[in-house]
C-alpha cells in the first residue's frame, strides 16, 4: 500500500485543510496552516503531524476516531455532570483533556482541565457554568475538522489512491 | 508506517525474548491507536487493554507481557492500583512499568513512582522519547532475566550433584526432613531406599575413572526412571544413593527397590567401549513420625544395605521391623 506521507498523489490533511479555507486564512506560515475560520479553537494540523512522527496515515486515523469519540465523551461529561458523578466526569474531562492536548489544541485542552478539576472537587454547579461553552466551542471544532478530514477523504477518492477511512 | 522507516529498521537493538511483548493499557481509543501504531513499527508484539480490570486479567496469564504502559486514569482499575497490585504480587521475572498520563503535576510524578512505577510519561508524549523509555525498559529487564538465569543456576548448583544430576546430599536430606513434616501432619509414612552400586571401586580400578563416571551417571538415570514421579533420587556420597518415597508401606518400598534393582542389571552399561555389568545392593526402611525419626530410619536402612551387601550384593534387604 503507497504510504500517504510519500505519495504526491494523496492529499494531505495539511492539504485539506488549506483547500477548505480557499483563502488561507489561518495559516501561519506555507508549510504549517492552521484551522482557525471565526470561533473555532485554531488547530494546527502541520504540528499534529510532527507529533505522530510524519505519518499522514496515523493522523488521517486518529482524526476519524477523534472525531468518533468526542461526542460520546461530550454526552458522557454531561450526563456525569447532571448526575453528579464526579468519578466519572473527571474521567471523561481528562480523556478530552489529553486528546486536545495531543492535537494541540491548547485552548479547548485547558477548558477541558477545568471541567476535570471541577469534576476533582466534586463543583457541579461550576461545571454546569463551563460546559456549554466548552460543548460549543467542541462542536465548532469538530464541525470544522470534519469538513476537513471529509475533503482529504474526497481528494483521495478523485486521485484513485487508496483511503484510509471507509 | 513512516517514511523510510522500516519495522525494527532504526539502527536500534531489537527487543530480547524477556520484554519483546507490550501491555498497553489505555481507555483512550485514540492513544491505543497511537500506541499500538508506533510500538508495532518497533517490532514489538502489542497487547491493548482498555481498562485496568482487562490488563489485570492479561496479567493472569502464563505469558503476559514484561513491559507494561499502563494509563493513569481508567475505568474499573486506575493505573496507580495497578501498579500496586503488580509490585504486591512481587512476581519473578520483574514487570517493567511505564506510566502514561496527562496529569503533570510533581506530586502526581512522585505518587505514581510510589505505587511501583518504574518511569513516567506525560501526555502529550513524544514519539522518541518513548522509544527511548522503553529501551531503558528493555535494558532493566534483559539485565533482570540475566541475574535470575544465574540464581537459578546457583540454586541447581547449590542442590544438585554435578556429575548425576540427582539432589545432593544436603539437598536429599532437606527433602526428607521436609517429608517427614508433612508426614507428621498428615500421619502417613515415608519408604526410605539406601543404595550401593555393587563392586564400584572394581570398575573404577578395570576401566578408569572416567568410565566410572559414566557408571554412576547411568545407573543414576536408571533409578529417576524407575522410581514414582514424585519419589526424590539423591546422591548420598561416593557410589551410594538415597531414594525418598513418601507415602509409602514396607511393602511399597521395597517393591520400589526391587524396580531400581532390576533395572540396573537389566543390561549392561556401555562406557568407553566397553561393556559394563552393575549391579545394586539396597536397604529399606519406613519412616513413620509417629515411630521413627529420621535418623532411625537412615540408620536402619543402612543396616539393611550392609546386610544385603554381606548376604552376597545385587538384592533388597527390609530392615526388621518395618
Amino acid at each position: 500500500m503507497p504510504n500517504p506521507a510519500s505519495d504526491p498523489s494523496v492529499p494531505s490533511v495539511i492539504e485539506a485543510a488549506t483547500l477548505q479555507r480557499g483563502d488561507g486564512v489561518g495559516h501561519q506560515n506555507d508549510t504549517e496552516p492552521e484551522i482557525a475560520a471565526a470561533g473555532v479553537a485554531p488547530w494546527n494540523p502541520g504540528q499534529t503531524l510532527e507529533r505522530l512522527g510524519g505519518d499522514e496515515k496515523l493522523l488521517h486515523e486518529v482524526m476519524e476516531i477523534f472525531l468518533e469519540e468526542v461526542p460520546k465523551h461530550l454526552a458522557g461529561l454531561r450526563k456525569a455532570i447532571l448526575q453528579q458523578d464526579a468519578e466519572s466526569a473527571e474521567r471523561i474531562a481528562h480523556s478530552l483533556h489529553g486528546e486536545l492536548g495531543y492535537l494541540g489544541i491548547a485552548e479547548l485542552s485547558q477548558g477541558a482541565r477545568e471541567l476535570e478539576e471541577k469534576g476533582r472537587t466534586s463543583d457541579f454547579p461550576g461545571a454546569l457554568v463551563l460546559l456549554p461553552p466548552f460543548e460549543a466551542a467542541l462542536a465548532r471544532l469538530l464541525s470544522s475538522m470534519g469538513a476537513t478530514q471529509k475533503i482529504g477523504s474526497e481528494e483521495r477518492l478523485t486521485s484513485g489512491s487508496p483511503g484510509v477511512s471507509p | 508506517m513512516i517514511k523510510g522507516e522500516e519495522p525494527q529498521s532504526l539502527g536500534l537493538e531489537q527487543p530480547g525474548p524477556a520484554c519483546d511483548r507490550v501491555l498497553v493499557a489505555e481507555d483512550d481509543a485514540m492513544f491505543r491507536k497511537i500506541l499500538r501504531s508506533w510500538l508495532e513499527s518497533w517490532g514489538y508484539q502489542v497487547t491493548v487493554a482498555e481498562d485496568g480490570a482487562r490488563a489485570w486479567q492479561i496479567l493472569q496469564e502464563i505469558r503476559a507481557p514484561h513491559l507494561l504502559i499502563l494509563d493513569w486514569i481508567m475505568p474499573n482499575l486506575n493505573g496507580i492500583d495497578l501498579c500496586r497490585r503488580v509490585r504486591e504480587r512481587a512476581s519473578s521475572p520483574y514487570q517493567y512499568i511505564l506510566l502514561v498520563t496527562a496529569k503533570d503535576d510533581k506530586q502526581d510524578l512522585v505518587r505514581g513512582l510510589e505505587a511501583g512505577a518504574d518511569d513516567y510519561l506525560s501526555k502529550p508524549f513524544d514519539r522518541n522519547e518513548l522509544r527511548a523509555r522503553l529501551r531503558t525498559g528493555r535494558r532493566i529487564l534483559t539485565l533482570q532475566d540475566e541475574q535470575l538465569k544465574v540464581r537459578e543456576e546457583l540454586r541447581l548448583q547449590a542442590t544438585h550433584d554435578g556429575l548425576t544430576g540427582t539432589w545432593n546430599r544436603s539437598a536429599i536430606l532437606d527433602l526428607l526432613h521436609r517429608e517427614y513434616e508433612l508426614a507428621a501432619r498428615y500421619g502417613s509414612a515415608i519408604g526410605v531406599i539406601m543404595l550401593d552400586v555393587d563392586h564400584f571401586k572394581k570398575v573404577n580400578d578395570t576401566y578408569g575413572h572416567l568410565a566410572g563416571d559414566l557408571v554412576l551417571i547411568e545407573a543414576a538415570r536408571r533409578m529417576q526412571q524407575a522410581v514414582r514421579s514424585y519419589d526424590l533420587v539423591g546422591r548420598y556420597g561416593g557410589e551410594e544413593f538415597l531414594v525418598v518415597s513418601p507415602d509409602c508401606d514396607k511393602v511399597q518400598v521395597q517393591v520400589c527397590a526391587e524396580r531400581i534393582r532390576l533395572a540396573m542389571e537389566e543390561r549392561p552399561v556401555l562406557a568407553q567401549g566397553s561393556s559394563i555389568a552393575i549391579t545394586v545392593s539396597a536397604g529399606t526402611a519406613i519412616l513413620a513420625p509417629r515411630l521413627n525419626t529420621e535418623k532411625d530410619a537412615l540408620a536402619a536402612a543402612d543396616t539393611a544395605l550392609y546386610r544385603a551387601k554381606r548376604e552376597g550384593r545385587n538384592q533388597v534387604v527390609s530392615c526388621d521391623p518395618g
